[in-house]
C-alpha cells in the first residue's frame, strides 16, 4: 500500500510541476489579455502617418542606407580609431551645448518658463565650467536636466499634425511638420551663423555628424537586421518617438 | 515508510519552494533580479577568453535567459494582431519561437559585444490591472541615460514580459506596423518561411564571424580598407 502511495504521491507532483513548467495556458486568458491591449492600442494616439510619396521616400531610404555603409561608417570607425574616446565626448558635448538657444526657444515658444529657464542655466554652466561645453559640467545637478524641445515638437504641441512622411537624402526620415520645424531650428542654430559659408555650415555639420555616428555603431545595424521591413520599421519608430517627445 | 514520506515531503517543499517564492515577487523585483542574473552572465570571467565557441555558448545561455523573461507567446500575439486568429495553433507556437530567435540573433550579439559594465536603475513599478504592470528602468551609458520601460503580463502568477519600450518605441507597435503590412497581402505560411530565411542568414553570418574573429561591423572595415 506504501509503495502505491509513493507512486501516486510522485504521478501527482510530477504533473503539478509540468504544468507549473508548462509554456501554455488557457486560450481565454489570451482572449481577455488581447481584448484590453486592443482597447488601449485603439484608445491612444495613432501611430498612422499618411505616406503619399512612398516610392520616393523608399529609393531615399536605399539611398541614405547606402550612404550610411559606404560614407558615413567608414568615416565614423576611422574617426574613432585615430581619435581618443574624452576627444570625441568632448565634442559631442559641445556640439549639444551650442544647441541651447534651439531648445530655451522652443520651450518659451511651448511656455515651459522653467524648462527654459533650467536649460539656460545649463548653458551658462557648461560654457564657463565646462570649458566652452567640451565638458557636460551640468551633469551634477539633476535639477537642469529638462527634455531637449525643437520646432517640430513646438508644432505638434500647437496641435499640427504630422502631414506626411518624407525622406530626406543626408537628413533621413522627418515629416512635413518636423521638416518645417527643421528649417525653422536651422535659423535659431548658432553655427548656421558661425561657419559662414555653406561650405563651413557642411564641413562643421559633417564633423558633428560622424562624431555622434561613432558613439552609436552597430545600432542601425542591428534594427535593420531585427526587421522584416526596415523602412516600416524606421518609419513607425520614428513616428512613436516624435509623439514621445511632444509628450515630454 | 513514516520516514519515506517525510523524507519524501521535505523534497516536494524544497522544489516547489523556489517556485512559491518567485510567484510573490512583484513586477520590479522580478525585472531586477532577471536582469541581474543577465548581467551577472555577461560579466561572467569563464566568457573572458575571445573564443568564438566560448562566446557561442555564452550566446545560447543568454537566449534561455531570456526565454524565461519573456513570453513570447504573448509577444507574438500583440504583434500580429488581428491576424493572430490566422495562424493555426502549430503556426502560432512556431512563430513565437521564431520571433524569439530573430530578436535574440540580433540584439544578444550586439549586447555582447558592446557590453561595458553598464549599470541598469529600477526606477519604479505601476500596476496597470490585474494582470498587467509596467517597469520603468534606466540604462546607465558613459555620458547618457537610456529610459527603458517594460511590460509585463502575470501569467502562473509570474511576471512576464510582453513588451519594451525605448526611448519612446514600443516594440510590440513596431513590429505591429511591419507584420500588419506584410499580412495584409501574403499568408501567415509565407511570414514563417521569410522568419526563418532571415534567422539562418543571420545565424550563419554570426558563426562564421566569430569564426574568422571579425568584428560586428565588417562592411565599415572593408570599405575603409578600399579607401
Amino acid at each position: 500500500m506504501g509503495v502505491r502511495f509513493v507512486c501516486v504521491l510522485l504521478l501527482i507532483t510530477g504533473l503539478m510541476l509540468q504544468t507549473l513548467h508548462a509554456e501554455e495556458y488557457w486560450d481565454d486568458e489570451d482572449d481577455a489579455f488581447f481584448a484590453e491591449i486592443e482597447a488601449e492600442y485603439a484608445a491612444a494616439p495613432s501611430h498612422y502617418v499618411a505616406d503619399p510619396f512612398e516610392p520616393f521616400n523608399r529609393g531615399m531610404f536605399v539611398v541614405n542606407d547606402r550612404l550610411y555603409f559606404w560614407v558615413l561608417k567608414p568615416a565614423a570607425t576611422g574617426w574613432q580609431k585615430v581619435t581618443p574616446s574624452p576627444v570625441r565626448t568632448g565634442i559631442r558635448n559641445f556640439f549639444r551645448n551650442i544647441g541651447a538657444p534651439v531648445r530655451v526657444t522652443n520651450q518659451l515658444l511651448q511656455g515651459k518658463g522653467k524648462a527654459a529657464a533650467a536649460e539656460t542655466g545649463k548653458f551658462f554652466v557648461n560654457s564657463i565650467w565646462g570649458i566652452f561645453g567640451l565638458i557636460d559640467a551640468s551633469q551634477q545637478l539633476p535639477s537642469l536636466q529638462v527634455p531637449p524641445e525643437d520646432l517640430g515638437q513646438t508644432l505638434g504641441k500647437w496641435g499640427i499634425g504630422n502631414g506626411f512622411y518624407l525622406v530626406l537624402p543626408f537628413f533621413g526620415p522627418t515629416t512635413l511638420r518636423d521638416g518645417v520645424g527643421q528649417v525653422g531650428d536651422f535659423f535659431l542654430h548658432p553655427t548656421t551663423y558661425a561657419s559662414g559659408d555653406a561650405r563651413g555650415w557642411t564641413a562643421v555639420k559633417a564633423t558633428d555628424t560622424i562624431n555622434a555616428t561613432s558613439f552609436r555603431l552597430g545600432d542601425y545595424e542591428a534594427i535593420k537586421d531585427a526587421s522584416l521591413d526596415p523602412y516600416i520599421a524606421v518609419r513607425n519608430g520614428y513616428i512613436q518617438m516624435r509623439m514621445q517627445a511632444i509628450r515630454q | 515508510m513514516q520516514n519515506l514520506l517525510k523524507i519524501f515531503g521535505v523534497l516536494i517543499c524544497l522544489i516547489i519552494f523556489p517556485l512559491a517564492a518567485s510567484a510573490d515577487m512583484g513586477p520590479l523585483e522580478t525585472i531586477k533580479v532577471r536582469i541581474n542574473d543577465a548581467i551577472a552572465l555577461l560579466k561572467d570571467p569563464a566568457y573572458k577568453d575571445a573564443d568564438p565557441a566560448l562566446a557561442e555558448k555564452q550566446h545560447q545561455e543568454l537566449f534561455e535567459h531570456v526565454k524565461g523573461i519573456f513570453d513570447f507567446r504573448t509577444v507574438s500575439m500583440l504583434a500580429t494582431g488581428r491576424n493572430w486568429r490566422r495562424f493555426s495553433t502549430e503556426q502560432q507556437n512556431e512563430f513565437a519561437d521564431l520571433f524569439a530567435k530573430l530578436l535574440a540573433n540580433t540584439y544578444i550579439e550586439k549586447v555582447q559585444d558592446n557590453f561595458r559594465n553598464e549599470e541598469v536603475v529600477f526606477d519604479d513599478e505601476t500596476i496597470i490591472s490585474e494582470g498587467r504592470a509596467e517597469v520603468s528602468t534606466r540604462v546607465l551609458l558613459s555620458n547618457m541615460e537610456v529610459p527603458v520601460i517594460y511590460r509585463l503580463r502575470n501569467i502562473r502568477n509570474q511576471w512576464r514580459i510582453y513588451d519594451v519600450q525605448i526611448e519612446g518605441i514600443s516594440l510590440v507597435q513596431n513590429y505591429r506596423s511591419q507584420f500588419e503590412d506584410f499580412l495584409f497581402r501574403r499568408e501567415p505560411a509565407e511570414l514563417i518561411d521569410v522568419m526563418k530565411q532571415r534567422i539562418d542568414r543571420l545565424e550563419k553570418d554570426r558563426i562564421q564571424r566569430r569564426k574568422e574573429g571579425r568584428p560586428a561591423d565588417t562592411d565599415a572595415e572593408d570599405m575603409l580598407r578600399i579607401l
